[in-house]
């Protein structure tokens, strides 16, 4: 756990529409350490999955990195192309998404189109990228791994094409695993395995895994670390254990009240009331301030620097008195 | 990326640093910074996201690559097309129906003494070999060929709705009967339909409207009815269903409004078509009779002369040249908006 | 339903569900490939009462949403329905509809996207003819402020909306008919967690308000066991368990409700659970023709299972009933 595996350097990413550029991602940093699960946590429309998909190079059009560097390998993520971005994908870094159907080809044989990395990345031969393949299957817990190799996507359910994906993603042993959502479509009995199933891969191989989420019990059940971002900001960072027991930030604690438990039965859930602004709408210095219990005349006027609350714990509100600056 | 002016206050700076060292060290007891990213050890580590302006949006100056992302997007959001278009439908519209009030000539007025004119200033486009007026004919022709146009597509889209709309929701043989049906008539050559019932019906000028129909259908039917099978299931019509509408209602109040977009651009594209067959008709004498002019039979009587008076077959050419760039301008230009 | 306590309560059932079952025949591959039989719900009996908030429970695939579509009368069935002692037909179908309505999954989806959420809200009215055209737009604005939305929202299109309100709209929709029971079909699996508990608020202050059951289908349990007074725990079409949310949560009778327990994430990080061996454990067993539903995934399996074990109660004398299909507790 020397050097980070991946470190962002306050990313910023804008939208452009109407002729004007909007702040998505706005001076985002974080490191990534080999062999961690990293979880990055907030409602729809926080900036999680523009974050990841900037790292992929896979910004859509009108969306561009404003600013920020991501050092990954020695090289700068943000801005490679062309030979050396494709060198980059699937091969060093990859990424399974949300929904696994339509991520997969719907006409090409599952065995085929675990091996593709491997065709692009390497010069194995067929036989053998075959075998890999195969063997993938198993790896990612497949009964059947021999029918399933010669099946087309569609004849698999969805917590098996998830596991197709994973096998994927995983063949040519990437050093960084993105998983934006990839539960959520899910049953939670097929979430469960699917969490213990990317845990495994971090355990046997090394892999460090960036896990997306709107879920905090998600990302609490499988991540080392956690970031909380709200409106393309961060504003909470720390071990999940220190987030999920001891929150600071209030739109932590509304995340994590927000899941229903049985001892809530009868009561109101504390729910964050209001919405995520959207990345057209201004905001105040503290974006959470208009949905916040705690908001004072501070929270709109100054942003709230960066407090350390505790080992490796760090927030971003100017009620939290921790061991600041 | 812009080159945002980087506000660095050097006692925020400093904390920064001071809170990024800690991290790292919190960070399982290592300090070592990431020497090989440079930028990691600029002063204004994590903190500085947070002393940005309240406003979200950038400065107003564009640079070069936002002009041309804004170009892009105006091409395509179909705006461009839709202004070529209309200029250039509106222009025939206009002149087309001025004819109604005002023709410099009259139509039929043989000029002996000027046959096979060039242009010039008393003949816009010239004279034919009767020395009628071309840009008299012209116009007036376009109006014609207009109404035969706009007649067949209302009709053809009218029944085409019908079929399509009852064959997609009422599926099973209903729509099996229906389609082949429409298959059928599909896959018969349109001109030998239109040859057809040329001869069968006498119905002067409204017969060719009558063949271009059943031509027209087919494709409107298809179109309507793939539209019909997208949206029948949608989440939206069954919710509705629950509310306890009837089929009608749920066809004329749901499917169909969410169909409509699709099937205006395909109007439009089938204006132009018609517009190209009915000339295609009337150049083989089966379409509008003379001595009422239409854009197909001028060429087909600027033929024989093409040598002599090259003029008389440019001037209906022009004119159909353009409505039909109009056209599929204006019906390309809605799909790109609104699908 | 078992037979002491139907006849007492008989007139508090809103829906009664009678052995009901549902197949459909699925295309195999290959253009010559015969059509093959998939049998979803197999002879489910349950009641919902009136004015309480009954909870369906169970993976995709298990059947959950094909009985809602029953309970509409959107797909066949074999066996009865019946909703305020009505049963569906072609009919009538209008009639039908102010007693049941529904909310689904995917809010976006199921708003016309070319209609204003005024007109959404009105089209209940308008179809059934209920009241003049003032009345209607009173109502509506009522609707729109009991969803927690304000009458500007009216003049909005579905697009403007996030997806919590969004979905505010499709419930208030669903209650313009003031219908006794709403079915909720995964309505907010689709939402993010902090917007999914606005709308469980949202369910319990209207529930407050107005009179009305409500069949919540989840695959989530603790939502469930959060929100409904009764849980039916549904796999392979059959029901597995059955019986009050608070005596379900406390003491599950079949592994099946113990797994899906199990699987939903902890709050407390690093409290493993024993159960998430189940979890891994899935298809560990042979197919054998008869046996309980969930044999293969069984951790807990006996001889007997390979015999299909029937619904039992297993609560105390006196107590509400508590049904389990398993043979531990036979």
């Amino acid at each position: 756990m020397a050097e980070p595996l991946l470190s962002v350097r306050r990313l910023s990413i804008g939208i452009r529409s109407n002729k004007k550029t909007y702040t998505a991602v706005d001076k985002v940093s974080f490191d990534v350490y080999p062999g961690e699960i990293l979880g990055i946590v907030g409602e729809s429309g926080c900036g999680k999955s523009i974050t990841a998909m900037s790292l992929m190079g896979l910004l859509g059009s009108g969306v561009s990195v404003t600013g920020g560097n991501a050092f990954f390998e020695g090289r700068d993520l943000l801005s490679i192309k062309g030979k050396e971005r494709l060198h980059m994908n699937g091969n060093r870094i990859s990424m399974i998404y949300q929904e696994p159907m339509t991520s997969l080809n719907p006409l090409m044989k599952i065995g085929r189109q675990i091996g593709e990395p491997l065709r692009l990345h390497t010069d194995l031969p067929e036989k053998e990228i075959r075998a890999r393949a195969r063997e993938m299957l198993d790896r990612v817990g497949m009964r059947d791994g021999d029918k399933i190799f010669k099946s087309y996507p569609h004849q698999l359910s969805g917590g098996m094409r998830q596991r197709v994906m994973i096998a994927m993603a995983a063949i040519a042993n990437p050093a960084l695993l993105i998983a934006d959502e990839p539960t959520t479509a899910l049953d939670v009995t097929t979430q469960a395995e699917i969490l213990e199933l990317l845990r495994k891969m971090n355990r046997d191989h090394g892999t460090s895994i960036i896990f997306i989420s709107h879920d905090l019990g998600v990302v609490g059940r499988i991540c080392s670390r956690v970031l909380v971002m709200y409106a393309g900001r961060l504003v909470e960072s720390g071990p999940s254990a220190a987030i999920l027991g001891d929150p600071e930030h209030p739109y932590t604690e509304g995340l994590i009240a927000s899941i229903p438990e049985v001892e809530d039965r009868g009561e109101d859930l504390p729910s964050i009331p209001g919405r995520v602004p959207s990345v057209t709408e201004e905001h105040a210095a503290c974006p959470f301030a208009p949905r916040c219990g705690k908001a004072t005349a501070l929270c709109s006027k100054i942003p709230a620097s960066m407090r350390n609350v505790g080992p490796d714990h760090f927030v971003w509100c100017h009620n939290v008195h921790g061991g600041s600056r | 990326m812009s080159n945002k002016p980087q506000k660095t206050e050097s006692n925020k700076g400093k904390a920064a640093k001071a809170q990024a060292s800690s991290k790292t060290a919190s960070n399982k007891g290592k300090s070592a910074q990431p020497r090989l990213h440079p930028t990691a050890q600029e002063p204004n580590f994590i903190s500085e996201g947070m002393q940005r302006q309240v406003s979200a949006v950038s400065p107003e100056k564009k640079t070069k690559k936002q002009s041309a992302e804004d170009f892009r997007e105006f091409i395509r959001s179909g705006r461009l097309e839709l202004l070529i278009g209309c200029v250039l439908v509106a222009a025939i519209l206009l002149l087309s129906l001025g004819s109604i009030l005002y023709t410099p000539y009259d139509i039929n007025f043989m000029d002996i003494t000027s046959r096979m004119a060039p242009p010039s200033a008393h003949h816009l486009f010239g004279t034919d070999n009767m020395g009628r007026d071309i840009f008299s004919r012209a116009v007036t022709g376009g109006r014609f060929t207009l109404l035969v146009a706009v007649l067949t597509v209302l009709s053809s889209t009218l029944i085409g709705c019908v079929l399509g709309l009852f064959s997609g929701y009422a599926g099973g043989i209903i729509d099996e009967v229906i389609m082949r049906v429409i298959d059928a008539v599909s896959s018969f050559p349109g001109i030998l339909i239109a040859l057809i019932i040329v001869t069968v019906l006498d119905l002067g000028r409204f017969t060719i409207i009558i063949a271009l129909c059943i031509m027209f259908v087919p494709s409107f039917t298809r179109i309507v009815r793939t539209g019909t099978l997208q949206y029948k299931d949608a989440v939206f019509v069954r919710s509705s269903k629950v509310f306890g509408a009837s089929d009608l209602r749920l066809l004329l109040m749901h499917v169909f409004p969410n169909i409509f977009p699709l099937l205006l651009s395909s109007v439009i594209i089938g204006l132009s078509n018609a517009i190209l067959a009915e000339s295609g008709m009337s150049y083989l004498g089966l379409g509008i009779q003379p001595p009422t002019p239409s854009w197909g039979r001028m060429l087909y009587e600027a033929q024989s002369i093409i040598f002599k008076a090259p003029w008389y077959a440019i001037a209906p050419g022009l004119m159909i040249v353009f409505t039909i760039v109009g056209f599929n301008c204006i019906g390309e230009g809605i799909r790109k908006k609104y699908l | 339903m078992s037979e002491q306590n139907s006849s007492a309560a008989a007139q508090d059932d809103i829906v009664r569900i009678e052995h009901v079952s549902n197949s459909y025949y699925e295309n195999q591959l290959g253009i010559f490939g015969k059509r093959k039989k998939n049998q979803v719900l197999r002879d489910v009996s349950l009641t919902i009462h009136r004015d309480e908030f009954f909870g369906l429970v169970g993976e995709s695939g298990c059947g959950k949403s094909t009985l809602a579509n029953c309970i509409l009368g959107m797909v066949p069935f074999e066996g009865t329905i019946e909703v305020a002692g009505m049963s569906y037909g072609k009919a009538n179908r209008k009639e039908f509809t102010r007693h049941v309505q529904a909310v689904f999954q995917d809010p976006l989806s199921a708003l016309d996207p070319r209609r204003r959420i005024g007109e959404i809200l009105r089209e209940p009215l308008d179809i059934h003819g209920i009241g003049t055209k003032e009345e209607r737009e009173a109502k509506v604005k009522e609707m729109l402020e009991t969803v927690g939305l304000d009458a500007s929202y009216a003049t909005r299109f579905p697009r403007e909306l996030s997806g919590g309100q969004r979905q505010r709209v499709c419930i208030g929709a669903s209650l313009m008919l003031e219908p006794e029971l709403v079915i909720a079909d995964e309505a907010i699996s689709a939402l993010d967690v902090s917007v999914g508990a606005q709308i469980l608020n949202l369910f319990r202050k209207i529930h407050d308000e107005k009179d009305f059951a409500m069949l919540f289908i989840s695959h989530n349990l603790n939502v469930v066991y959060y929100l409904c007074d009764r849980i039916a725990v549904l796999y392979y079409g059959e029901i597995m368990e059955q019986g009050g949310a608070k005596e379900i949560y406390d003491n599950p009778a079949h592994p099946y409700t113990r797994i899906l327990q199990a699987a939903i994430p902890d709050l407390k990080p690093g409290k493993e659970k024993k159960e998430m061996a189940f979890v891994e454990a899935k298809n560990a067993r042979p197919w054998v023709e008869g046996a309980c539903p969930f044999y293969r995934r069984c951790p807990r399996a006996l001889d007997e299972c390979k015999k299909a074990p029937p619904l039992t109660n297993i609560a105390k004398e006196g107590e509400p009933e508590h049904l389990v299909r398993c043979w531990r507790h036979s």
